[in-house]
């Protein structure tokens, strides 16, 4: 797959060209079957890495943190 | 009550001297910030200490955060910086993790994986398990821009690098990502995705 092609749409996806670069693409995903192919199955990845899962410390994390937390000063009160 | 707190209230709080609004400040963050440091060490042990350093950095530097930025957007750069120093200190090759011809942890991590599960849940486990074979800085960078919410702008600042360099290395990232995607799912990759 060109990568020139897909640099594009995912520009195009993230909205991060200009106004007149969107347009070109947008007439060129309705318009050319290979931009078509590419950007449907780019969306279809896009959405599907929204999936991806985040972690959850243990459960003592927070208490944990916090027991050493409180051995710290306010922050900006002490001079270094 | 307290949960209703913008991020700046509760960092006003704390400079005030209420530790409390520290602890929901951290359990607001722990997670994503969990994950992020996962992505560098691979290792749970290793991830809740960098997290632990990483909350107790910014409990220290709290009066310097200057609020030009999203508070988890600071707090993502002290997550980097701290990732980093942790893995020069563990002295980890980070090259291995992006070894292409490495596939013992992908059949272990294959037969691992039990296949009837529903086919959304088995495109986040595929997911999950493909993310964990990038770089780190792929990882972070996919992950700060899915998961973090992070603009483009945003991650630049976080890991202190040029916008056009981020842009450039979410492309290559997810080039990566969606490979390593196909060779885990490998016949199965068109019905998935």
């Amino acid at each position: 797959m060109n990568s020139y092609i897909e640099q594009q749409i995912w520009n195009y996806i993230d909205g991060t060209c200009s106004e007149q670069e969107r347009h070109h693409i947008e007439s060129l995903i309705e318009t050319d079957p290979i931009y078509k192919a590419v950007y449907k199955e780019l969306t279809a990845i896009n959405n599907d890495f929204s999936l991806l899962d985040t972690d959850e410390p243990s459960m003592s994390f927070n208490r944990n943190l916090m027991d050493k937390v409180k051995l710290e000063a306010v922050p900006g009160t002490l001079k270094s | 009550m307290q949960n209703k707190l913008s991020d700046i209230e509760l960092i006003a709080q704390v400079l005030n001297g209420n530790q409390s609004a520290y602890a929901e400040l951290v359990k607001r963050h722990q997670r994503f910030v969990f994950t992020l440091a996962l992505r560098f060490s691979k290792s749970r042990e290793d991830a809740e200490e960098i997290s632990q350093d990483c909350f107790i950095k910014a409990y220290r530097s709290l009066h310097t955060f200057k609020q030009t930025s999203k508070f988890s957007t600071w707090l993502y750069s002290i997550v980097y910086t701290t990732a980093m120093t942790f893995l020069r200190k563990k002295r980890i090759d980070t090259q291995s993790i992006d070894d292409e011809e490495n596939g013992e942890i992908l059949v272990n991590q294959i037969s691992d994986y039990k296949a009837d599960i529903v086919e959304q849940k088995s495109k986040s486990v595929y997911l999950n398990m493909a993310i964990n074979q990038l770089l780190p800085i792929d990882a972070t960078i996919i992950t700060l821009f899915y998961q973090g919410e992070q603009s483009l702008e945003e991650i630049a600042t976080a890991l202190n690098m040029e916008t056009n360099t981020v842009k450039v290395k979410l492309f290559r990232a997810r080039t990566r990502l969606k490979e390593k995607l196909e060779r885990l799912l490998q016949h199965e990759v068109n019905e998935l995705l």
